[in-house]
């Protein structure tokens, strides 16, 4: 009985305090490990065996459930130490001299804790093993990643329907294995969308309904639809610095018809690849850790930005972490728990307070049955007939081409750029896709424009929330004054009226992409976001055209793609 | 290994079916090899303090395999080099010589130098400009390749 009244309250309890997901819930917090061994499990073809240990955060005494899993997987890094000094090998043990393990899936902590007390089972999982030899494989160790997760996943079961040690029955009916979230960082980020490939290659034994990849790398371009994805990318990454990351996001968008889940891209000004984990943070874990843009980045220091600077925008540790917490412990809410936090996502409701910042901007892309495509943009054709059969017409408009994605489109955008500072068209080490198809656009009038109509039968956009596009400022176009963000009016037309907004007012999107040293500013197609209900005195079953007026600014430059109703 | 020995070793562990007597990429950033070239800079350069470098030929007695595929190779070659301590990043660090990228490097296990292997020499000419790159952070090393 005090169970279920336990259960009860926490039912009750858990919408009053999701206003905020990074806020830890009502429930206490146990955090175990276990650990079978550092040469417990061998992936396929991979050279070496490697650990099973985790870490495991559950509500304390496990009232209810079962409860959704949540997995993480952390990326490369050092893996053992002594003293301050870093080492690369695995074991730890067959090293000439006493090493220990560097707990790298600790790093999470802080995260873990947060979900456990919101009603969830969080488990973070040891790669060092991984770590020591995964340059040693092509996928650079991305299919050994998705096999690691996968037989923990296995371990899970077990625990869930015969028990076994370290837990005994503890978890017997107690983990709902339909329910199964998934974070990596860095080579983890990869990992975790390489095993929601696999674990759907296997039939899909682990209900996989969230991924989450966090300044991941993209070397083989794996793509996953029909699950919700998150990818969140700081924007001062001295690591992954060209934010490969984002072809997640980028490749998954029209990959399959009917997808039925949304897209994210976050992105995190001020933030570098290293602070979201603590065991990879100076200050709390000091042996091979870094902050990485300061000491991998030449000439990083010295960026406005993202370098050591006096005023520069980078957050702290702590900061970065409050970030993650409200992003990574939002999403797996929003999409495991049954809570809503989707307007977070969609950039609807500003960051949380546990983001500790509002500097964050957000890419979304939401279920195709929740999208009206207006342009996709995504070949030449698309520049006079849109994704609905419409015409679209432009004046003033130079240059008016496509650029980054298929052939014969250019690779490059900008091309006498970095790739770093184009992350949508980046290449991959170990894949020859190609990257995200923009509209490169620029004007030098405030009479210029481009017009996207609406042909009969698809003209009623009652249904939808918003009109939306992604955009960047091009900062390699000197038409846009150095340092100042773009503006634009969004003009939607019926056969009588139109209305107007000025973009400015509506979204933060369209800044000047901030540094100058080395990996930053970068390019970056951020959404805009237009709730329909800016747009006044006009008929919303029945609008005829999209408009973009560049007659906010005397001229300028951007990069489009994805115009789009919305919800 | 004299190449009739070679043969049997290949052939026995044929017979045997058994990976028992192939070698891996690790083994061979591990074991003995000759001294092709060989750097002498010791001021460290560059973001990760690269300093020099070494080329040593490996003779193999059983094969190689990688990714599960056997390569009967007779001959690869260890590309060192020295400096760091290196980071241990999700970049890959890739060495380049005379433009060719090699495949990843590893770090050594103390993080003093990093290693790739390499079964085609036929970029390790001298005058060779040597290379360590992550991503587009390249660092060039002081010394061309010279060879013995």
């Amino acid at each position: 009985m005090r169970k279920i009244l336990f259960a009860l309250s926490l039912i009750i309890a858990l919408p009053l305090l999701g206003t905020d997901p990074g806020t830890r819930g009502p429930l206490s917090v146990t955090r175990e490990e276990y650990n079978f061994g550092d040469t417990a499990f061998t992936p396929t073809n991979f050279p070496g065996p490697v650990e099973l240990l985790a870490s495991v955060h559950y509500p304390t005494g496990l009232p209810g459930g079962p409860y959704p899993l949540v997995v993480f997987l952390h990326g490369r890094h050092a893996t053992c130490f002594t003293g301050r000094t870093g080492f690369l090998l695995w074991p730890c043990s067959s090293f000439s001299a006493p090493l220990l393990p560097i707990p790298s899936y600790q790093g999470y902590d802080y995260i873990a804790d947060v979900l456990a007390s919101n009603g969830y089972i969080v488990v973070s999982i040891s790669a060092n093993g991984i770590n020591a030899r995964d340059n040693f494989v092509r996928d650079l160790g991305a299919l050994a990643r998705a096999e690691l997760i996968q037989k923990h996943l296995d371990i899970w079961n077990g625990f869930n329907t015969i028990g076994g040690a370290p837990f005994g029955s503890k978890f017997v009916g107690k983990v709902d294995l339909t329910r199964v979230g998934t974070m990596g960082h860095s080579r983890g980020g990869e990992g975790v969308v390489r095993h929601f490939v696999l674990n759907q290659s296997l039939g899909s034994p682990y209900g996989i309904k969230a991924v989450f990849p966090l300044a991941p790398v993209d070397f083989n371009r794996p793509v996953i639809n029909n699950v919700p994805l998150a990818v969140m990318l700081p924007y001062c990454d001295g690591d992954v610095a060209d934010l490969q990351g984002v072809h997640f996001y980028d490749d998954a968008r029209y990959n399959v018809p009917g997808d039925t889940a949304a897209k994210d891209a976050v992105l995190v000004m001020g933030a570098n690849h290293n602070f979201f984990n603590t065991i990879w943070t100076p200050g709390i874990f000091d042996a091979a850790s870094a902050d990485d843009w300061n000491a991998f980045v030449p000439g990083g220091r010295s960026d406005p930005h993202c370098g050591q600077v006096k005023g520069n925008a980078r957050l702290t540790p702590d900061q970065q972490r409050g970030t993650g917490l409200a992003y990574i412990a939002g999403f797996f809410r929003n999409n495991l728990g049954g809570e809503d936090f989707n307007s977070q996502f969609s950039g609807d409701t500003p960051p949380p307070p546990s983001a500790t910042t509002d500097q964050i901007f957000l890419m979304f892309h939401a279920p195709d049955a929740g999208r009206l495509d207006v342009n996709r943009l995504l070949s030449a054709a698309d520049l006079t007939t849109n994704t609905l059969g419409g015409a679209v017409s432009q004046a003033g408009i130079t240059p008016y081409e496509l650029c980054g994605g298929e052939a014969p489109q250019p690779v490059k955008c900008l091309p006498a750029e970095r790739n770093s500072r184009q992350p949508h068209t980046t290449p991959s080490a170990r894949s020859p896709k190609r990257g995200l198809s923009q509209l490169q656009a620029g004007w030098s009038s405030i009479a210029a424009f481009i017009d996207n109509g609406l042909p009969k039968g698809t003209r009623d956009v009652s249904a939808f929330h918003a009109l939306q596009f992604r955009a960047s400022l091009n900062f390699g176009d000197a038409r846009n004054a150095v340092g100042a963000p773009q503006n634009l009016t969004v003009v939607l037309s019926d056969r009588k009226n139109s209305s107007r907004v000025t973009v400015s007012n509506v979204s933060r999107s369209l800044f000047y992409p901030p540094g100058e040293k080395t990996h930053v500013p970068k390019l970056l197609l951020n959404t805009v976001r237009v709730p329909l209900s800016a747009f006044q005195n006009i008929d919303m079953t029945n609008i005829t055209s999209v408009r973009f007026e560049f007659d906010q600014t005397s001229s300028g430059a951007l990069l489009i793609s994805d115009i789009a109703f919305s919800n | 290994m004299p190449r009739l020995n070679r043969v049997f070793v290949v052939g026995v562990c044929l017979l045997l079916a058994s990976s028992l007597c192939a070698s891996t990429l690790e083994d061979l950033l591990n074991m003995p090899g000759t001294v092709l070239a060989k750097g002498s800079n010791s001021l460290p350069v560059g973001q990760f303090g690269v300093k020099s470098y070494k080329v040593e030929e490996l003779t193999l007695s059983e094969p190689v395999v990688i990714d599960g595929q056997t390569i009967n190779a007779v001959k690869a070659w260890r590309v060192t080099i020295t400096g760091g301590p290196f980071p241990v990043r999700d970049q890959a660090a890739v060495i380049s010589v005379g433009g060719v990228d090699l495949r990843p490097a590893l770090e050594v296990s103390d993080l003093s130098a990093v290693a790739t292997i390499t079964f085609d020499q036929s970029m390790l000419t001298n005058a060779a400009v040597i290379t360590l790159s992550y991503g587009e952070d390249t660092t060039v090393l002081p010394e061309k390749l010279t060879r013995n």
